[in-house]
Order: structure tokens, then sequence, then C-alpha cells
């Protein structure tokens, strides 16, 4: 039930501007040994998760390490965490499987036109709680919820973007327009079908924007007008909602009860009752161990799995995260114009020892923008070059971009004259990132790149510097969460916003554009199009990538998660998950 | 004279010696009552022992607490890390020993800024009263419910630095206002009392007569108050690094060695981990305490009962 | 009495004046506002986003500009709309300070029905072994660190024992929210800070109950031939409890304050956790609000210190 992309945005780095108590949430991270995408078992106890009958009944007890807001409309509150609670009441347009692939829910059925410019919808059979069928009104409701003006300035909203590329998008988001079924953007064919019409022709639309849309109810909510949404009751407790559980009680920001819903079409779930629950990370590994919760949504360590896997009767898995750590540079700055320099830092960094020492081995070093666990990630095997650690090589390069070494072990700067001296900056509140900074202050002074840290400063501070190009800001470390879909605008394109290293490149831009033209809706030659240009990435080096962690995911061995269920994100389909009893 | 502070013993010894009238001053006989005290007397060999133990840290121990031992992280206590080592590699036991620095020197020289503002406000505003003492007991009042948190978070972001420095700065100018409050009402008190009177009268100055008549009358009551001042500001430095505060890593502190340990499964099996910088703590302040209540029993003999 | 309460309260309005002016330029002095963090490679246009934000929300207009808009809706009720939390501050400052005041009042309840007996006992017997082993007990609750107790309370009671629950505010169930339901999640916070804030009310008790029990007038009282027992109550008892006020002064401004250590290992929704994020976050119109409730609460129980003086002590009169 991880949300599709829009879960996934939260970069690691806003996740620790939450709190500064909630250190490693997602930021720190892990990473794994295994690149194949199931990740490592290390349960003493795998054959609860396979084996014996599911039995209705019990109540299952979640956490997770960062409290959600109580503002559960779909889309109305931009926090991960509240994504969560709200993703086992809603249903999105479409889910993801074990492999990532997208996969139907409430859109059955999807086709295009012969222009690619429009996509029909034919929703599944399913009902709302109240008894009322789920149908095409009920989507056009939720996009003109979400392109209206009233979203996206009264109530600050954050997913505008989700109905953007809908023809009409604009002219509702200024108030000319107020419903996608008027400016062409939309079109009712029944009850049950519809289509939807693009500005412009995107392979990669459907799967960044549509599939994570969750309908909301138009017959509950059509009265309220939506500027007075977040003071609505069913924004603090939905009455009416579509997915395997119905919210039973919401206790403030400390807890949700849910009860599982007897019309979910796709089934009805068999453990009885749901509780997701804010708890400290500090304590989650303990209510994890005494048995009062039975899964952790978020907030444990790295550190913490090799003692979970201690103690009986706890599953832990950690796949890799479909994501990157790195390190950021600022591509325009003289000292890092030459892409030479930029290699010699990739091959200069002890990657797999610092995954190792750091992350305890949860991760696993990256040289290109798709984490391995992407469907269009490059291999070796695609000719992309690992940048295994190798000091001697790093050292050449800087010999040939000119970095001569000084008499006292440290590099020249050419385009100073002096010593070089980089800053790096990073932020607060994770120990882990600190053990980065200080790990890579280390390696680099191996290869005679002297490296000062700047104190952490809190996230936003740190956020603020880097994307305003400010003068203190040489280097500094980051991650992305990406979405499941590899499209890299985004970050990647030379006039992306998140293009923080500024690096404009217009053969990269190129190679962008391939992957989501006309000729890309083939996932066949969309791959060759992505490898193409990672292939580039990998041997510009406009950032230097460090490693994918991995997702530290751990239960109890009485809930039993089908293995089918068990995708490298999370698990899903809770409605198949059962309690031992 | 709020250097004195630092060491309240050697403070009555040299105020005794100087003087040395072979009949007892006030001091000598605090001094000799304190010594009986032996609660405080053992509290000074031990907090003595834990400033000698931060300052001689590179004799303690060889091991530097900023090296990271990139491969061995988190390991238990051995032959080569007497505490083992943390999440990030750094050895506890150096971290242990060279923390204190850190906390010491933000316990004693946040204690000698405070009592000087308080000194001189507190002063002001008690000898001469009237709108000065308006003045700054509202500068109190606003001190008092600045958001101190803020005030971290913006200079840090100005100064771009969390160091030790910046820590010290930002706790003495919001420490201040409770030790002025006190100062003021004991000037209050003085300011009516004879021997004042009387130097006013013999014509001395307000210079004068605030640091030759009343600052000495005050002293006692200021040096107590200023180990508890102490003992506060080290718990304060704890309390800011558990909330992610403390001074810029990877220098090491009492308050971040423990912060860094209070996750469940360290807590559970870790002891090594996360007893020793809080048994430090804990001695340290108590220590203090101890000899703050030996010297106000000193200073106040109608304390003994 | 009323006209000087009165004129305490109007000398409030210029004192917050002053502090919500500094608090509100501190926090425009940092870098970086609220928006920044929108990091989400989804979002075709972010600078356009941010900025229609930014806008929304008068970030493009003067300081001084601001400030007066914003202070103009709050004193009509308007506290503005938290950027982090997309609900309005008044939501969320009201939750928070009724799981702060429940949990402070608690800890204060605990504190002063053990800590002022404790000390009153010593005194009543001082140097013996009673008051021996329970001061030096005191002494070194005082010199824990609190969230030391906090983290040893969850890990022994929470965890190990499974009797008092390890997060909240409010459990689950039927009875979520009740009074009772408050009370069973705030008690081992509260104990927290009670097991300090104890030892410091004992100490001070038992000096200040020593301290008058020597004074002329109780041996005048003692002279006189009265009871022991109406000689304490009457004469000790009253008088050595005036120095505490100051302390309990203090405190009441601390009890809408939140204890943000205590709050986050907790994760119990208060006032301190509310504001670190707020700070955190730079969601000012939060700061603001929590600025501005602590800063009256301070200043309130300066004055109910200052008014309690004068009701235990009749030489005190203010005019």
């Amino acid at each position: 039930m991880k949300r599709i992309g829009k879960g996934s945005m939260a970069t690691i780095a806003l996740a620790a501007s939450l709190t500064m108590l909630v250190a490693g949430c997602g930021s720190g991270g892990g990473s794994t040994n295994s690149s194949n995408g199931t990740g490592s078992n290390s349960s003493n106890n795998t054959s609860t998760t396979t084996t014996g009958q599911p039995v209705d009944g019990g109540t299952l007890t979640m956490a997770q390490g960062t409290k959600f807001n109580d503002e559960l409309i779909p889309d109305m509150d931009a926090s991960l965490y509240t994504a969560n609670v709200v993703g086992y009441a809603f249903d999105p347009l479409m889910n993801i499987d074990k492999n990532l692939n997208f996969v139907s829910d409430l859109a059955q059925t999807w086709t295009w036109s012969s222009d690619k410019k429009t996509v029909t919808i034919t929703l599944a059979n399913a009902n709302w709680s109240d008894g009322q069928p789920v149908t095409s009104d009920d989507v056009l409701f939720t996009m003109n919820y979400l392109a209206s003006k009233a979203y996206n300035t009264t109530l600050q909203g954050q997913y505008g973007y989700l109905v953007g590329p809908v023809v009409g998008s604009t002219r509702i988001g200024n108030g000319k327009a107020t419903s996608f079924a008027s400016t062409g953007g939309f079109k009712k064919i029944s009850a049950k079908q519809f289509s939807i019409t693009f500005k412009t022709v995107d392979a990669a639309v459907l799967w960044s924007d549509i599939s994570s849309i969750q309908p909301i109810p138009e017959h509950v909510l059509k009265n309220i007008p939506i500027s007075s949404w977040n003071t609505a009751s069913y924004d603090k407790q939905p009455t009416v909602v579509d997915g395997p559980y119905t919210f039973k009680q919401v206790n403030g920001q400390d807890s949700v009860e849910y009860t599982a819903n007897p019309n979910y079409f796709q089934g009805k779930p068999h453990i009885t009752n749901l509780v997701i629950k804010t708890v400290s990370p500090d304590v989650v590994p303990g209510l994890l161990a005494n048995g009062s919760v039975q899964y952790v949504l978020s907030g444990l360590k790295p550190t913490d799995v090799a003692k979970l896997k201690q103690i009986p009767g706890i599953v832990v898995k950690t796949p890799p995260e479909n994501g990157f750590s790195y390190l950021g540079i600022k591509d325009y700055l003289p000292e890092f114009k030459n892409y030479k320099v930029r290699q010699a830092l990739e091959y200069g960094l002890n990657r797999q020892a610092m995954v190792d020492g750091i992350l305890k081995g949860l991760g696993t070093p990256i040289s290109g923008p798709l984490p391995p666990v992407s469907w269009a990630a490059a291999t070796t095997a695609d000719g992309m070059n690992p940048y295994n650690y190798n000091p001697t090589k790093a050292g050449q390069l800087l010999d040939q971009a000119g970095w001569k070494m000084g008499s006292n072990g440290f590099r020249i700067d050419p385009s100073t004259g002096k010593e070089a001296n980089l800053t790096l900056s990073y932020s607060s509140g994770d120990p882990t990132v600190q053990a980065e900074a200080v790990a890579i202050q280390s390696d680099l002074a191996k290869i005679g790149i002297k490296v000062t840290l700047n104190s952490p400063m809190d996230f936003n501070t740190l956020a603020s510097k880097v994307e305003s190009n400010d003068k203190s800001i040489q280097m500094w470390l980051m991650g992305w969460s990406l979405s499941i879909d590899p499209d890299p605008r985004g970050l990647w394109m030379s006039t992306d916003a998140f293009n923080f290293e500024r690096w404009k490149n217009k053969t990269s831009d190129q190679m962008i554009n391939a992957t989501w033209d006309a000729a890309a809706f083939n996932k066949a030659d969309r791959k060759a199009a992505l490898i193409k240009w990672q292939l580039y990435v990998n041997q510009r080096m406009p950032l230097i990538f460090l490693w994918a962690p991995d997702n530290v995911f751990a239960y109890s061995s009485k809930l039993n998660i089908p293995n089918k269920d068990f995708s490298s994100q999370g698990p899903l389909n809770i409605q198949d998950w059962w309690l031992t009893q | 004279m709020s250097a004195q502070v630092s060491t309240p013993n050697d403070t009555n010894i040299e105020v005794t010696s100087r003087r040395g009238r072979p009949s007892k001053s006030p001091t000598r006989m605090a001094f000799e009552r304190f010594m009986v005290n032996k609660a405080a007397i053992i509290s000074t060999v031990v907090l003595l022992l834990i400033v000698i133990m931060s300052i001689a840290a590179p004799l303690i121990t060889h091991v530097s607490p900023t090296h990271q031992f990139l491969s061995s992280t988190d390991t238990p206590p051995g032959p080569g890390h007497v505490l083992g080592t943390d999440q990030s590699g750094f050895d506890l036991f150096s971290r242990d020993v060279y923390g204190g620095r850190v906390d010491l020197l933000i316990g004693f020289v946040d204690t000698v800024i405070v009592m000087t503002i308080a000194m001189v406000l507190g002063g002001l505003a008690g000898y001469y009263g009237g709108w000065i003492d308006s003045l700054v007991m509202r500068v109190c009042d606003f001190m008092f419910n600045f958001p101190f948190l803020l005030l971290i978070i913006v200079l840090s972001a100005i100064f771009n630095t969390t160091s030790v420095w910046l820590l010290i700065l930002v706790i003495g100018l919001t420490g201040w206002p409770g030790m002025t409050r006190l100062v003021r009402s004991l000037f209050l008190n003085l300011r009516e009392s004879e021997f004042v009177l009387a130097s006013r009268m013999s014509g001395a100055g307000a210079f004068r007569i605030i640091f030759r008549h009343m600052v000495p009358n005050v002293m006692g009551v200021m040096v107590v108050q200023a180990t508890f001042a102490v003992a506060g500001f080290i718990a304060a430095e704890a309390a800011l690094a558990v909330i992610g505060f403390g001074v810029k890593p990877p220098t090491p502190s009492w308050g971040d060695v423990l912060s860094n340990s209070l996750g469940y499964f360290t807590l559970a099996t870790e002891p090594y981990a996360w007893v020793p910088p809080a048994a430090l703590i804990t001695i340290t302040i108590l220590c203090i305490n101890f000899i703050g209540d030996g010297l106000r029993d000193a200073f106040d003999p109608s304390f003994e009962a | 009495m009323g006209t000087y309460i009165t004129r305490r309260l109007l000398g409030m309005i210029p004192m917050l004046f002053f502090i919500t002016v500094a608090v509100f330029l501190m926090m425009h002095a940092a870098p970086g506002n609220a928006f920044n963090s929108i990091m989400n490679p989804a979002i075709k246009d972010p600078q356009a986003l941010i900025a229609s934000l930014e806008a929304q929300n008068f970030l493009n207009k003067p300081l001084w500009w601001q400030y007066f808009h914003w202070i103009g809706l709050f004193v009509t009720g308007n506290w503005g709309f938290s950027f982090a939390q997309h609900a309005p501050v008044i939501d969320l400052v009201g939750p928070a300070i009724q799981n702060t005041l429940i949990l402070s009042v608690m800890a204060e309840i605990i504190t002063l029905a053990i800590g002022i007996p404790l000390g009153v006992l010593q005194s009543r017997k001082p140097y013996s072994g009673f008051d021996y082993t329970t001061s030096v007990v005191s002494f070194i609750l005082f010199s824990v660190p609190y969230f030391i107790f906090a983290i040893l309370l969850i890990y022994l009671f929470a965890i190990h024992l499974r009797i008092f629950p390890a997060q909240g505010a409010v459990g689950t169930g039927p009875n979520a929210g009740s009074l009772l339901d408050h009370i069973y999640h705030a008690l081992l916070p509260a104990l927290s800070i009670s097991l300090v804030s104890l030892a410091f009310y004992s100490r001070n008790t038992r000096g200040s109950m020593l301290e008058v029990s020597r004074k002329d007038y109780v041996r005048t009282a003692y002279a006189k031939g009265l009871m022991e027992g109406k000689v304490f109550s009457k004469h000790v008892l009253r008088n050595a409890l005036i120095p505490l006020i100051t302390f309990f002064g203090l405190d009441i401004g601390n009890l809408v304050g939140g204890a943000v250590i205590l709050e986050g290992l907790f994760s119990y929704q208060g006032m301190g956790l509310l504001t670190i994020s707020a700070v955190n976050n730079r969601d000012y119109n939060v700061i603001m609000a929590t600025t501005i409730i602590f800063a009256v609460a301070v200043l309130l129980g300066n004055l109910l210190a200052d008014i309690l003086y004068a009701v235990v002590d009749p030489r005190i009169r203010y005019n």
C-alpha cells in the first residue's frame, strides 16, 4: 500500500527536517549486500511468512517514528507519515507489485489513443464504504480538487502537479474554469469509464502523475467548499472511504484506529483491527521486541538491524531503497568544472567501507542516477563504470586535471593557484550523516584534497543555502528518494529546480527527452534510452554518487505477509496479511 | 572578582592570607566550617579529579576522540577500545575523557559571564533603584520569555557554526536574568544598611560603594549561587545535545555521547556506552551541589542547628 | 489590590509587544523558510509553487508590514495557518496546551504533594537517620538530568513491566481521550519531571522550616505555652512556605512551556514538541503563537506569585 511516486517523493532530508529527535529516518537508510531486489530475510522463522492458512481476526499495531498530521483527506497534507495513514483507507488509481511494476487498482484497465495524448481508463467494480459505487464523477471531482485555486492557494496543497499535465489545469488553477469536464481534459464515457487528455505526448505521465490519484467521494464532499475542507470533520476522520480499512477513531496525532472494510473490492482484509501509533524512534525497537507493536513503518536505524535479528519472533527485511545518497557539488564552480576532477572524487571515496562501517552493510555503492532496484537501472554489463575505490587512479585523474600535489601533501587548485580547501556542509540531527562527512573528509585527504567540515545546520537552512546558490556551499550531503517511475525529469534537466548541482548539459537534456517521447511508450525502447542517458551521467559524474541505502522493515513473526506482497519499498496489499492467533 | 568563583577554597585562602590578621575573619571561619563538612570535602576532591582528567585527557588515552575507526564501528569494549566504539566509529572512552572539557568549560565560563552580568546589572538596579531598576527588571522579564532554541538556530545560521564558544555565548546571554534579580534584591536590602549610609556620608562615590562595600557583602551568597549555576549549565549542555543543539560534532561532550546512546538497544545491551557519560554528568553535578551546599552552610552560620 | 492587578496586566502589553517584535525579527533573520524544504522532484515547477506559497503567506511583503498584518489578525483571534502542518494554528495549539497542562499539573501535584511534606518531615528531626538518608537521596535525584529518568522509567515500566504506555498522550479504544486515559499516559513523563523537582522542593522546604523554627516569634509562641501542633501549623509552616512561592510562580510559567526532550522521548504531543518542530520548520505563525502563550504564562505566573505573597504574608501590601 505504499504510495506510488508520491509517498516516495519525500526527500531523505525532508524527513530529517521534521524533528531533530528523529535521527535516521530515511536518510540514514541502510543498504544491502544484495542487489537482486528481494533483500535478505534474516528471520529465524521464515516459514511463517509463507505457510499456513490465513486466519481472520486480530489487531495489528503498527508504529511510525514521526507523527502524522490529522489532515486525512488524501493530498491535504504533504507529510509522508500522513500519507501512510491515509493510504490504508484510500486506494490509488494504480498500485505497484512486488517487482515495482504498475498494476491495476481502482483503475482496472487503461488504453492509449493512437495520438498518445489521451488515455481511457476503466474503473474496477469498487464501492465506497457506504455502498455507493466509485465512479468517473468521483475521479473528476478529485482531479478538480487537486487543480483548484482553493487547493493550491488557500489550502497550500502540494499535489497540484498530479493533474498539471492534463488539458485545462492552468485555467482551473487560476480560477477561470472549475472542471476538467469543461476544459477538454476529462471526458466521462460511463459511470465506470472516462478518458483523460494531456497537453503533450509524454510516456511517463501516467506513471508519474495519474497513477497516484486517490479518488475521494463526491457525494460526501460536494456541498462543502474546498477552501474549508481543512476544518471539515471529514478531514479529521473520513467517514466514507474505499480502501481496505475504515477509520474507527483518530486520536489526535497520537494514533489512528481502523477496522476492516467488509466491502473492500479486493476482498475483505483478514486482520480485523488496525492501529497506527506515533512512537519515539528511541523506543520503537523495544516495543517491537516486547510485542506491543507488530510492525514498524518507520523509525528503525541501520544500527538496530543486527540486534533485532537476534530477537526470536521478529522478522527483519532490508530490501534496497529506491533512492540514493550523494555528495553534491556545484558543477559551475571553477574547481569542479573539469569532469575528471569529479571522476577523481568518485574514485577517491571508499564507499563500500563507509557502507560497511556506518550503514552496517545496509546499502549498495552506486555510480549512476538510478538505483539498482529500478527496472531501468544500467548495470556494469551495460557499460556502467562502478568506480571501485581506487585512490591511485583518483590521483592520476587529478594530476591530469592540473591539480598538482603541493609540498605539504595537499593539492593545488589550478583555478586559484592556491592549496584547494573544499567545504562540506550537511544537516544536523542524524549521526549517520555526520559520520559520512568525517569519512569523506578523511578519504579525500588521502588523495591530497583538503576538506573542511562546516558545522551541521538544520535542514531548512541547508536546503535554502543549497537552493539559493549560497556562496558558503561548495559540497553538501543529501539524498533523494525517487518515485517508482524512473523519469529523470525533476532532478536532471538543465533547468530543473532540483538540479542543485546546476549541471547544464545539452547532451544529457536530449537524452532525457528521448526517455519520454512517443517512441518511449514501448518499455524496451524507453529502457534503452534511459540506459544511454545513465551511461553518459556515469561518465560525466555531475554529482558524486554514494550509495543506495536499504529500507529497514521489521515485524513480528505472528504477522504473516505473503511473499508476493513484499516489494522492496515495503509490503503491499494489506488485505492479504493475517495474524497467527 | 568573578574569576575567583572557580575554586572557592583558593579564594578564601587567598583573601585570608592577604589580610594576614591573627584573629579569625568571617571568611576564615566559613572556610573552617566548610572543611568539617565531609560530603563537601569529598566532592571537592572528586570534582578536582574530574577536572584534572579532562585537562590531562591526552595523558590518559592516546586515542583521538575525533578519529573515525571506520572498519570497527559499534564494537564492544576490547583491547583497542577500552569502552568500545560508537556507531560512527569513534572511541567511546576517549570521548568520555575528552568530553568533560566542553561541559566544564561551558559550566565555568558561563557562570563567570552570568555572574558578571548579574553583578553589574543587578548591582546598578539595586543600588540606584528608580527607573534604572525598572529598566533592568523589564529587560530581565524580556529575556525570561525569549525562545532560547530560536536564538541558537538563528545565531548558528548567521555565524555558520555551532562552536563551543557560540553555545557559551547563547547560554550566557540568556542565563543571567534569574541571578540578576537575586543580586538586585540583595543590593536593595544593603542600600539602606548603616555602613553604606556611612560611606555615602563620608563622600564615597557610587563605584566605590558598590565595589568596595556592597559587593564583598554579597560575595558569600553569590559564591554559593555560582556553584549551583555551574551545575545548572552542565545539565543544560547535556539537554541541548539530546535535542540536537549541542556543540559542533565531532567535538566530544558528555551530552553528545549520552544523546547518541539513548536508543533502546544501546540502553538495553550496551551499558558501557551510556553509563559512563551519564555517571560523569551526574557525579559532576552532584559534587558541585554538595560543594554549594557546604559553602552555604559555611557562609551562613545560623544554618547550623 | 484590584488596581495593582490591573496595572500589572496593562504592563504586560508593552512587554508582549517587544517580545513578539524581537522574535519576529529573529525568525526572519535566519536563512530559509518553511517552503525551502519542499523537495519533490515530481513537482514540475517547484520555484513557482514556492513563490506562490510565499506570496500566499505574505512572505514577499516588507517585514514591518508582515508584523502588523500578523498582530492585527492575532488580536482578533485569527492565529494564522501552520505552513508545515497545513492546519489553523489554533487547532494545533489547543490540543498541545491541553496535553502539556495535564502533564505539568500532574507533575506539579506530585512534586508538591511529596516534596513539601518530605521537607517538613526532614526538618522535624534534622540530622536524624531519616533526614540524612532522604537528603542524600533527594540530592542525588536533583543532580540527575531528568531525561535519564525518563529513559529509565520507559525501559522499566513500559517495555519491561508493560504496565504504563511508552508513548502518546492518549491511548486507543473506547476510553481514548477520557481524563483517566490522559492521566494514565501522563504519569510516567510527570514522574520524570517530579523526581527532579520534588528533590528541589523538599530541600528548600527543609531549609526554610529550620530557619523559621529558630525565629524569635516561634520561641515566643512556645514560651506562651502554645501546643506544639498549633505553633507548627500557624507559625512555622505558614512562614516557611513564603519563600517557596517564588519557585511556584516560576513553575507556573513553565506549566505551558512544555519539556521538549521529555515530550520527544514519550512522543507526547505537547507544547515543547510543537515549538521545536515549528522552530525547525520555520513555521512562523506557530512560533509566534507559542512565544506569546509562553510569555503570557510567565508574566501571569510572576503576578500570581506576587499576589500569593500578599495573601500569605500580611506584611506585604500592594496599592
